[in-house]
């Protein structure tokens, strides 16, 4: 399949010799792309243009700034780009408020994903590895975010700190730490037996080397999986928020509070709500789509050991 | 064996198994042609891989849908290749019990032991809850389950490996079927255990008079407790006989190699295993040339060039398909029983 | 047949202690929340015009001047005693005012999980007879995209299409149970509907996967060797080996379905714990919104040790203990 190919970076190793072969690139080609299925190559084309679109809104041609009024207020959508899913009540674009909410929504669900994946694989390595307390620990915070309604988390801590970007991104951030460690904590126990690992302790290697040069690789495609499904969630959480009224403050363009702001007049206009919920619906089934696509790539590998 | 008139249970003929796979068409089964008398039992022996399983999964209809199924088979006489499949289903499963090889797995382990045993004539018969738990307990005691009243309410887990093939023995003999398939049933059990199973299978069989079909890879299994053995080979029939004939004088080469490999309790303690080397072959096209010739000691051209069919190899029936039938009588299995 | 009760009661008891040190860091936490306030704790509550006494009096009242530790042992005390603090602008006990909220709330959540459960289940079933199938792939690729509409968008739509354009059902507000039965019945359709979106794509889901793993054990090949039907094999010997992931699955969705109650209450404009958490965050009733959240980690530690419990009704081979 062609879209897989743009994500292909290396062709070192045929697939089922690349568990033999250990360290980083042995980690990256059991990470290759074939037999998608139709679905699943939209999705990742989806999610390929959707980055593209919001990383360069600013110069496509003729895209109105999303936050001025640019026609009659909540016009029925026509086609042409900035009217294409009409206007809100306000008169602004929705197609501008769209793109440019994708772009807010983007950041802020990446540099939370940063956020939870650097600190959660830190904390599951040290409980993987080290076990006893380290994991302990580890498991009664993993455990208690998830008895927790990830909106009720950060309604928690919105009213003390008040919304702003900022908080917004920290407080997503907190929310998969302990998913991210669960799932390296697993990992690496399950690797620390293994011949290789064996190996590389024999040889003398420390336990930073054994962690990550060694096992650390071989959780690659296994955090990749749920990396995709797990952002859909934090999309789903932010609009939520945005949706109730703790989201990013306005007139930001946001997704959960264009639908918000539109229910007012949907008995009248409700053509002007599709646009946002359109945005929102594909990139998250795009999202879980890619990331089913990778947990089926994982276990084939898993089953082929 | 016994002098009553007998008649045909199980008559195969010309069947053969095609299924589709991504790398193309594998011939799971070619051209088998077997039958079975009413209260005779018959071994199928060989390799893994070489189709015995999937010719037991054939006559159960319980093959791969994807599956090309051609030729005949036909069960006391009905003709159950092409019957609608829940005729079929109702057909078999009322008159065939098959035990398999993984008791731990084969069992329910969220359901009591009793009414596993006696689900296929509750199902098959209808008969009523009290008719079902003594006919359960009744199973129970006759495969050798001590206490069978208490064992009635207890779940798989609570018993041992042996235990619980005797359990799915007892349930395969819950319809009191006209043919029992073993289908491995002794491999992932213990030395002494599995002769224990296969004296019991053997006393029931001679009790109810059911035929019996043996599955196995082990030779040992077969050797004087079934009347009649086939020995299959990349999913084709190799040879076929009495087995006490094909014993004494294989007429393949293949045969031969597999009784040499049984190691024999007479033989010198420091006497090396005999393995057959190589593999069995690729299943992928419809070879022409004798599927063991790669593997055969005893190969020509002629071996690469045309295949063998069954033909007559001594008294009785026996045949064998080998251009070089071996001419040196194998050692007889005396210490493989 | 398993002759008492009892030891399913003490393994209940186990495993609820269990949780106690997850109820212990949620509480601290929420406690300390209140240092994460710019400036002044008392303050910020109470806004910048607030007078010197006014504030003396919050923090006699909430102990906002005392450190974190010192305050938790102080709640911690009460709450012991059954006392959560009183609301911050009302003045009702936060005990009271919550359990009249959880009770909508829990009606709601309950005729989700066992609206989803009834639709997906069954329909698992007879997709896993018939895996690979068209419907089969259909109904996979519906469960796929109802997972991608979050409850915020369920509730615009379904209310567009159910209040607004048919007129069938009223847009908002709720009428207790025990004020009128069938009142209450109306206005818990729409919720529940939009509540249900994502669980009966969840549950279809995780249900049809393991119902399909099921089918490919052993024991149901025996069982097809022995002549049963398809649909008999299904429900005597696929279903049950399969429910304890059903029950797992159903334990994690209590958290999502208490999510969900947010939007939906506020949204429908429903007086359960979403609707007062969402009220309680913008007064910064502090005392609420910690209160919100130990009966929240309480439903989940409850609602685990219940599934833990399931696990040992289910599976013979699963210990009591």
């Amino acid at each position: 399949m062609t879209p897989g190919k743009t994500h292909d970076t290396t062709t070192a190793l045929p697939p089922h010799r690349a568990e033999l072969a250990r360290g980083w690139r042995a980690g990256i080609a059991r990470m290759r792309f074939p037999q998608s299925s139709p679905l699943e190559a939209f999705s990742i084309l989806f999610l390929i243009g959707l980055v593209l679109i919001a990383a360069f809104a600013d110069f496509i041609p003729g895209l109105v700034n999303p936050n001025f009024p640019y026609g009659d207020f909540s016009a029925p959508p026509n086609w042409t780009l900035n009217g294409l899913f009409g206007t809100d009540g306000l008169g602004r674009s929705i197609l501008s408020r769209v793109i440019y909410g994708a772009r807010q929504t983007l950041i802020i669900v990446t540099a939370a994903t940063v956020i939870s994946m650097v600190c959660g694989i830190f904390l599951g390595m040290l409980a993987g590895y080290f076990r006893g307390f380290a994991e302990h620990g580890v498991d009664l915070f993993a455990n208690t975010m998830s008895s927790l309604p990830p909106v009720l988390i950060i309604l928690a801590l919105v009213s003390v700190t008040g919304t702003s970007v900022l908080t917004m991104t920290l407080t997503l951030g907190i929310l998969d730490i302990g998913t991210y460690a669960r799932i390296t904590k697993g990992g690496v126990i399950s690797q620390n037996d293994r011949d290789y690992v064996l190996a590389a302790r024999a040889l003398g290697a420390g336990h930073g080397r054994v962690l990550l040069r060694e096992i650390l690789p071989n959780l690659v495609p296994t955090l990749t999986a749920v990396v995709p499904p797990l952002m859909a969630g934090l999309i789903i959480t932010e609009g939520s928020l945005s949706f109730l009224g703790f989201g990013i403050p306005a007139p930001a363009p946001s997704w959960g509070g264009m639908i918000a702001g539109s229910t007012d007049l949907i008995s009248r206009f409700p053509l002007l709500i599709f646009g946002p919920i359109l945005a929102i619906v594909l990139t998250v089934y795009a999202l879980n789509t890619v990331g089913d696509f990778l947990a089926r790539r994982v276990d084939i590998r898993e089953r082929q050991l | 064996m016994a002098p009553q008139p007998q008649h045909t249970l199980l008559d195969i003929r010309n069947l053969h198994l095609r299924l589709p796979s991504p790398k193309g068409e594998l011939h799971l089964l070619n051209d088998i042609s077997l039958t079975l008398e009413r209260g005779r039992t018959l071994g199928i022996v060989g390799e893994s891989g070489a189709g015995k399983s999937m010719l037991i999964r054939a006559i159960m209809g319980l093959a791969s849908r994807k599956a090309r199924i051609s030729g005949e088979i036909r069960f006391d006489g009905d003709t159950i290749t092409g019957m609608p499949e829940a005729r079929r289903r109702r057909l078999l499963g009322a008159r065939v019990g098959v035990v398999f090889q993984n008791p731990t797995a084969s069992l329910n382990a969220f359901e009591r032991v009793g009414p596993q045993v006696s689900e296929a004539a509750r199902v098959h018969r209808g008969i009523s809850a009290e008719e079902a738990r003594e006919l359960a307990i009744s199973l129970l005691e006759r495969v050798g389950i001590p206490d069978a009243a208490s064992c009635h309410d207890r779940y798989p887990h609570e018993f041992s490996g042996g235990m619980k093939q005797r359990i799915m023995i007892a349930s395969a003999l819950a319809i009191e079927p006209d043919l029992l398939i073993a289908d491995e049933a002794t491999t992932a059990l213990d030395v002494t255990v599995q002769k224990e199973i296969l004296d019991l299978l053997q006393i029931l069989q001679a009790e109810t008079g059911m035929g019996m079909i043996q599955v196995t890879h082990n030779l040992g299994v077969v050797a004087g407790r079934t009347d009649e053995v086939a020995v299959m080979y990349g999913g084709r029939l190799v040879e076929t006989g009495p087995t006490r004939a094909v014993f004494e004088a294989p007429g393949h080469q293949y045969t031969q190699r597999l009784i040499a490999a049984v190691p024999s309790l007479q033989a010198p303690i420091d006497q090396e295993l005999v393995s057959i080397p190589g593999q069995p072959p690729d299943r992928l096209i419809g070879i022409r040339a004798c599927p063991f010739a790669p593997r055969c000691a005893a190969a020509t051209p002629l071996c690469s060039e045309t295949m063998p069919v069954l033909a007559p190899a001594g008294d009785d029936g026996h045949k064998a398909a080998c251009h070089h039938p071996p001419r040196v009588p194998a050692q007889t299995l005396e210490g493989a029983r | 047949m398993h002759s008492s009760a009892t030891p399913y009661l003490k393994a209940l008891g186990t495993r609820l202690l269990a949780g106690i040190p997850v109820l212990l860091l949620v509480t601290f936490a929420a406690t300390a929340l209140s240092d994460l306030m710019a400036g002044s704790a008392a303050q910020a509550i109470l806004g910048e015009f607030a007078t010197p006494e006014q504030i003396a009096q919050l923090n006699a009242a909430y102990g906002y001047d005392l450190p974190a530790w010192q305050r938790y042992l102080r709640w911690l005390g009460n709450a012991l005693q059954g006392d959560l603090g009183h609301t911050l602008y009302s003045q009702q006990p936060v005990a009271q005012v919550l359990f009249d909220r959880a009770l909508v709330t829990f009606e709601i959540a309950f005729a989700a999980m066992i609206f989803s459960l009834a639709v997906a289940v069954p329909l698992a079933l007879a997709m896993a007879a018939r895996a690979g199938g068209r419907l089969d792939s259909a109904l996979r690729f519906a469960a796929s995209a109802m997972l991608a509409v979050p409850t915020f968008v369920s509730v615009v739509v379904l209310s567009l299409l159910f209040s607004i354009f048919l007129r069938w059902l009223p847009a908002t507000g709720w009428v207790p149970f025990f004020d009128d039965p069938l009142g209450n019945l109306r206005h818990l359709i729409l919720p529940v509907m939009c509540l249900s979106v994502h669980q009966v794509a969840y549950f279809f889901r995780v249900a049809r996967n393991e119902f399909l793993a099921t089918l490919q054990q052993d024991f149901i090949a025996s069982a097809r060797a022995k002549g049963f039907s398809t649909r008999y094999i299904l429900w005597h010997h696929v279903l049950r080996p399969s429910l304890p992931q059903v029950l797992t699955v159903m334990g994690l969705s209590m958290t999502y379905l208490l999510g969900g109650s947010f939007i939906v209450e506020s949204f429908f404009a429903i007086p359960g714990i979403g609707w007062t958490v969402l009220s309680a965050v913008q007064d910064h009733d502090l005392a609420m919104v910690q209160a919100i959240l130990v009966l929240t980690v309480l439903i989940f530690v409850l609602v685990f040790a219940l599934v833990d419990l399931g696990y040992a009704l289910i599976d013979p081979r699963v210990e009591v203990k």
